[in-house]
């Protein structure tokens, strides 16, 4: 039995740095963020690890500095992650039974027979399921919530299936392995977060959540309620920052301290006859540069990566069926504009993405919105799990999910 | 090679090119057609004697088709190259049509293109690629026969099924979506060849066309639009529904050059033109050369046409500067020294020792892969649609930055 209060840490491993929140779960009723480290991400590039060494180090560094601010140690079994990058692939598999009752009423073992069909599609050798969501059941082509105990023929489900590749997350469980960490379960990025700062009217209405951090840009879609695409680009803030270092010529600190500077998402005319200095300091090679050049790299890199996720979306993306708009975050949210960008792309309304007032005001920031998402997303499992099992005793997802975490994270 | 400089050849290649060209009735009296195809239906109904058909394959798939197997596609290329290149012998340009999801399109009209380039037939290859609903397969072909075409055609141009599949079409019925691919296949073949036609109004002869096309390098990136609008609607209106089309890229805002074909009826007067040029000057900066052309015909009553093509090459065009190399050669040098995209940034102003001349140093140049990967040039590569996206943006799509203010 578990104990009635947890200690859960939640790590995210981004391209730029690596943060550690620890949160306590009273009775899987109330959840309070009792410390939070932070450092430097090394031996990641565009979220896929480079290097076992420098990653092992930072995440170590980072979760020590959350158990100094928090207090207490991590448990070591209860430790959550979240996964980005170009390895991550997501397709919809479909699944249709008949009702096996002669009365065609449709029983427990029927529903999770459908699931147990939706979800078992077989992956080359080299992958393996991060994530399967799932969408209502259709009993006779009518879609329920529950069809346990109603009259019908055939049931139908369809799961958005989010596999990653074995080697990354075996490298990353090896990571956490070597201070005596255990990876619990492990999330798509795109799906804690989507999770996190979109209503259920928003989904209900189709939204798009993008968070384009410095190395990877997670994006998903949500039409009627549920997940209906999610995927990961390796391109980021950090290839705008690089844009700029080689189209001025000047160095990669400089070209990030230009684009948070003066940086915007669009081609400004007003900025056409606006020069601005290249650096803050009078340091040598300092000089006048036009400030429409910045913005027209910015743009073009900016646009390009909308182009890319309309390109994976495909016709599952409508802007007149997706009236819940856009909801932005991630650090290079932050850029200037950028709404504006995303508006005239899409077509649709856009907005920033609001972490809960539950967080810290100083972790309340676009930049922590993946490590906050995966809290959010683990809580909000611990507290329905009592209700399921009281329900329907259809088991806990965590449980369901605990093959797979031993299969990657057991070495 | 003898070249008739008036001789422009159209082939439809494949049951996607043959059925584009089949719709094709406006041509000039300085173009021919000819169809090429593995399936002998697909050729059944073609009767004009001016227009060649010619069944490929009679033995190895006796008139069948290829069922979309590339492979039996460049196996009947081996065997009848001979003599379908010599069905080209007195041309100057070739516009080579074909869908890039069948067999017989995708390697016969690939290999073709690839045939004639260096014997100083000016190629242009018009392509249809397959909806994603067709297949990892299809798409995977399809995407390599672009890249293969990239640097080796002289003008590429890809119209995506998919492009049909979007919210303003989803009223049409499929066989109107089609026609309306095959209207805007048949508006961009009429616009080409209607440059040189000697009764327009404003021609463009063979070798204004060629500098249009070689002039700068390789063209590395196109902008591709049509628009039809009401003859009395602005320049502004027109210009809207050139920038709402499809494969316009709103990104390419400094292109190199830009070819303008501008169809109406008899009332088209040179003001109307004008000031049609005149916007996209505007628009595009004065650096951008400006080819024009413009014909009437009774068939377009009160209608405005216009095709506009806006290409970057694969270095910023220096005034004077020299002729570029045969094609052929730069292809090789490609293959042989650098990958396709990290080719597209070297400079082709670099003398003989080495070293730049006139290179302004406003405008981005750069020699080295270091220099171009910047920060990325240890991480693994990003690719995606075989495109380094490592690369910054502006320099794969060929965009001028003036980073100095002027003086």
């Amino acid at each position: 039995m578990e104990a009635k209060n947890k200690i859960i840490a939640t790590v995210e491993i981004g391209t730029s740095k690596i943060v550690t929140l620890i949160a306590q779960i009273n009775d899987n009723k109330t959840l309070r963020l009792i410390g939070h480290g932070h450092s430097t991400s090394r031996g990641v590039v565009k979220g896929e690890i480079v290097s076992f060494e420098q990653l092992t180090n930072t995440l170590h560094a980072s979760m020590l500095a959350a158990e100094k601010s928090a207090r207490v140690p991590i448990d070591p079994n209860n430790v959550y992650l979240s996964v980005t990058g170009n390895q991550l692939k997501g397709f919809f598999n479909h699944a249709q039974i008949q009702v096996s009752n002669a009365e065609n009423i449709v029983s427990h073992d029927d529903r999770l027979r459908l699931i147990k069909e939706a979800k078992r599609k077989e992956l080359p050798p080299n992958r393996v399921y991060i994530n399967r969501v799932g969408s209502p059941i259709y009993l006779d082509g009518v879609p329920t919530s529950n069809p346990v105990g109603s009259a019908g023929k055939s049931l139908a489900v369809k799961y958005w299936l989010i596999t990653g590749e074995e080697k990354q997350l075996r490298t990353m469980a090896r990571a956490l392995n070597a201070y005596g960490f255990r990876g619990r379960d492990i999330f798509c990025t795109a799906l804690v977060v989507g999770d996190l700062l979109s209503s259920e009217e928003e989904k209900k209405d189709g939204c798009l959540v993008m968070d384009i951090g410095a190395g990877t840009t997670d994006f998903i879609l949500y039409k009627d309620g549920v997940v209906v695409h999610t995927g990961s680009l390796p391109l980021g803030g950090d290839h705008l920052t690089n844009d700029l270092s080689i189209g001025l010529r000047t160095d990669y600190k400089q070209a990030e301290d230009l684009k948070c500077r003066i940086g915007k998402a669009i081609e400004d005319r007003s900025d056409r006859n606006e020069t601005v200095m290249l650096s803050e300091n009078f340091s040598i090679g300092n000089g006048l540069i036009r400030r429409h050049a910045v913005n027209q790299i910015i743009h073009t890199r900016i646009s390009e990566i909308f182009q890319i996720i309309l390109q994976k979306m495909g016709d599952k993306w409508n802007p007149n069926n997706h009236k819940g708009g856009i909801i932005l975050t991630g650090g290079t949210s932050k850029l200037d504009k950028i709404e504006k960008a995303s508006q005239d792309f899409f077509g649709v309304s856009v907005r920033q993405g609001i972490l809960p007032n539950w967080i810290d005001s100083k972790l309340r920031l676009p930049e922590y919105a993946t490590v906050v998402g995966i809290l959010n997303y683990v809580f909000k499992d611990q507290t329905s799990k009592d209700k399921t099992f009281t329900k329907s005793s259809s088991g806990n997802l965590l449980k369901k999910v605990a093959n797979f975490a031993d299969r990657i994270f057991n070495l | 090679m003898t070249a008739d400089s008036s001789q422009i050849t159209l082939v439809g290649v494949g049951g996607a090119g043959v059925n584009i060209l089949k719709g094709l009735v406006n041509v000039s009296e300085n173009s021919t057609k000819q169809y090429w195809d593995t399936d002998a239906v697909s050729l059944e109904f073609i009767e004009n004697e001016n227009e060649r058909k010619c069944l490929l394959g009679k033995k190895l798939v006796r008139g069948l088709g290829t069922g979309g197997d590339l492979e039996i596609g460049q196996k009947i290329w081996n065997q009848e190259q001979q003599n379908l290149l010599s069905s080209l012998n007195s041309t100057a340009v070739a516009i080579i049509v074909f869908g890039l999801g069948g067999g017989t399109g995708g390697a016969i009209g690939n290999a073709l293109a690839e045939a004639l380039v260096g014997s100083g037939v000016l190629v242009i290859v018009l392509v249809a690629s397959p909806f994603s609903f067709e297949g990892k397969r299809k798409t995977d072909n399809a995407n390599n026969i672009l890249k293969e075409l990239d640097g080796v055609a002289d003008l590429l141009l890809n119209i995506p099924n998919q492009v049909l599949i979007k919210p303003e079409l989803s009223g049409l019925s499929a066989r109107e979506s089609f026609s309306i691919l095959n209207q805007w296949f048949c508006q961009v073949i009429e616009s080409l060849i209607s440059l040189s036609k000697k009764n327009n109004l404003l021609t463009i002869d063979i070798g204004s066309f060629r500098r249009f096309l070689t002039q700068g390098g390789i063209i590395r990136n196109v902008s591709f639009s049509l628009a039809k609008t009401h003859s009395l609607n602005s320049e502004e209106e027109l210009a809207k529904k050139i920038k709402d089309f499809s494969l316009f890229k709103p990104t390419m805002t400094a292109p190199d050059a830009l070819l303008l074909f501008i169809f109406s009826d008899e009332s088209l007067s040179l003001e109307k033109i004008s000031k049609i040029v005149v916007y996209w000057q505007k628009e595009y900066g004065s650096d951008c050369e400006i080819f024009v052309g413009a014909g009437t015909k009774s068939s377009k009553s009160e209608q405005l046409i216009l095709t506009h093509i806006a290409v970057s090459y694969s270095n910023a065009r220096m005034k004077g500067s020299p002729p570029r190399a045969p094609i052929k050669s730069n292809v090789q040098e490609i293959s042989t020294n650098l990958s396709r995209s990290q080719s597209e940034i070297i400079p082709q102003n670099e003398s003989s020792n080495g070293k730049f001349e006139n290179q302004k140093q406003e405008e981005f140049s750069f020699a080295s892969k270091s220099l171009v990967l910047g920060s990325f040039q240890n991480a693994p590569e990003t690719l995606i649609n075989g495109e380094n996206l490592d690369l910054p943006t502006y320099l794969r799509q060929g965009l001028k930055i003036r980073i100095k203010p002027k003086t």
